[in-house]
């Protein structure tokens, strides 16, 4: 006779095998629902020993080290990138990639093991390059003025060919792997099977999906720092000292060009005013899909360069453009209100020195750069007299 | 391509642009240098004590002109202004009409250089010129 203990208290074993075809994790579905039923005595309890307790356990653990590869993942991109946002775009990678890693399972009556759902583990790490490569290249091309939307087609251009060639080599690579037939190798096939197919549906998705959430995410940042813009520039229009207003409004209602710009006062700092400046389609480039032309830049420039250098005279005096130069960096996109910021920086004599830029109203895109000197005290009546 | 390079098909293109529309800029001739003429209105106002044009807007013909010499030049509709220099040498009037000319300093390529003047009364007193680069696409 033989008594067998299990954590000090005695044990019946009941063993079984699982048949053909049936996963051991569906199995031990089935058996907590039997278990359920059993109405057993208040001091009998029931547990899992051997290769079922192993399959919870590996299952567990596999799903803690797969959020916890997520989460590393996340912050090492995040890191690099400098962007809480870029991961998100490159991490949607890794869903895509068991659509195929899956359908090739599926398909070749493979079992997802505790092997294939490292090699799932592994295979995140491996797709999200394409991401990478993308992302990054991307994020080069916009810090050169480019929008989201050209940037991600430059991007796409220039790193098609590598995506394709890393992600064909390492398929290639595992395809001794997933077509072994040697002794265990089914294992191994199944890890090849899930890195060849995971792989092979995340580049072909990946070329689609990341450039819409890149853009899309750029979208709404625009739509976010447009909409903090106009609250702040809200508040702060309510610090500009009412003479500087009232200068404003009699410049604005007597400066013909001016008022047809529609050019309103948002910001004035020292000598530095900050005007914005709305699309109107009359101002377009072209009647579809217009953006403000450069010469209505031009004379939010000039006006813009006007106004400050009025800002810095301390008694009034009439002043005249000498000379004005514009360097154009950036196409105006189509249908965007703009910033204008001119800033006095110098008085020498009867010459006023200005500086100023057309930005997007985020302020992270440069349309163009100017540069103006004004004479000051030239003859007729100063239109600031009345201040 | 010669035959878009004259007067009516360059004033097609100032037809289909809305910005030229609003300064009803017209062309005056197209044979060698380009010619135009701007009648003033009163939104031009840049200084409304002097009644003057406004700088922004003189810029702006000289840049239309000298847009209209770079796509003669360049045989493509297509040009894009890099710079745009202005030397304000005069008031220019209100009341009265502005003429501009533009030619061509260089051809390129792909780059056009281009010479802007704005007058009134007279060619020889100029009120405003300007230096324009243009890339015109490749």
């Amino acid at each position: 006779m033989q008594i067998d203990r299990y954590n000090r208290a005695r044990k019946i074993s009941v063993s079984g095998n699982a048949p053909a075809g049936i996963a051991t994790g569906e199995l031990l579905e089935e058996m907590d629902k039997i278990l359920a039923n059993i109405d057993l005595e208040p001091a009998y309890h029931t547990t899992y020993l051997g290769a079922s307790e192993q399959v919870r356990e590996i299952a567990s653990s596999l799903l803690f080290a797969f959020m916890l590869a997520l989460l590393i993942l996340y912050m090492i991109l995040a890191s690099q990138f400098e962007s809480f946002v870029h991961p998100i775009a490159i991490m949607l990678t890794a869903p895509l990639s068991f659509v195929g890693a899956f359908t090739l399972l599926a398909l070749t009556n493979s079992e997802l093991s505790a092997t294939t759902q490292i090699a799932m583990v592994a295979l995140m790490g491996l797709v999200m390059k394409n991401g990478i490569l993308l992302v990054d290249q991307a994020n080069q091309s916009m810090s050169r003025g480019l929008t989201a939307k050209e940037a991600m087609i430059e991007s796409a251009q220039l790193r098609l060919r590598p995506v394709l060639m890393t992600a064909f080599s390492t398929i290639f690579g595992m395809i001794p792997t997933a077509l072994a037939t040697s002794d265990g190798a089914e294992l191994r096939s199944s890890t090849g099977i899930i890195v060849i197919g995971g792989l092979g549906s995340s580049t072909l998705l990946t070329l689609f999906v990341v450039p819409v959430v890149y853009t899309l995410t750029a979208d709404a940042k625009a739509g976010l720092n447009r909409l903090r813009t106009h609250f702040s520039l809200e508040g702060i229009s309510e610090m500009i000292p009412n003479h500087m207003q009232q200068l404003y409004d009699l410049f604005s209602s007597r400066v013909g060009a001016h008022h047809d710009q529609g050019l309103e006062l948002r910001q004035i700092n020292g000598n530095v005013v900050k005007l914005l400046l709305p699309f109107r389609p009359k101002h377009a480039n072209s009647t579809e899909n217009g953006a403000l032309h450069t010469t209505a830049l031009a004379t939010a420039i000039d006006s813009a360069c006007g106004f400050a250098v009025m800002l810095s005279l301390t008694e009034p005096s009439a002043i005249a453009t000498v000379n004005l130069r514009i360097d154009h960096i950036h196409q105006p996109e189509p249908g965007q209100d703009m910033t204008v910021e001119a800033h006095c920086y110098q008085q020498s004599g009867d010459f006023a020195y200005v500086r100023a830029a057309v930005l997007s109203l985020d302020t992270l895109i440069t349309y163009c750069h100017a540069i103006g000197i004004f004479k000051v005290g030239t003859p007729g009546p100063a239109l600031n007299s009345a201040f | 391509m010669v035959q878009f390079m004259n007067t009516k098909l360059l004033g097609q293109f100032i037809e289909q642009s809305p910005y030229a529309l609003n300064y009803g800029t017209k062309i005056v001739s197209a044979e060698g240098d380009i010619e135009c003429v701007t009648q003033w209105r009163d939104i031009f106002t840049g200084n409304p004590l002097l009644r003057a044009w406004h700088g922004g807007v003189v810029s702006g013909v000289l840049e239309l002109t000298g847009t209209l010499a770079a796509i003669k030049a360049s045989n493509s509709q297509e040009c894009t202004l890099l710079s745009i220099n202005t030397v304000y040498l005069r008031p220019t009037r209100g009341d009265n009409e502005m003429f501009s000319k533009a030619n061509v300093v260089r051809s390129g390529k792909h780059i056009q250089t281009i010479n802007a003047v704005a007058w009134q009364n007279s060619f020889e007193a100029p009120t405003a010129i300007a230096s324009l680069t243009f890339v015109s696409k490749w």
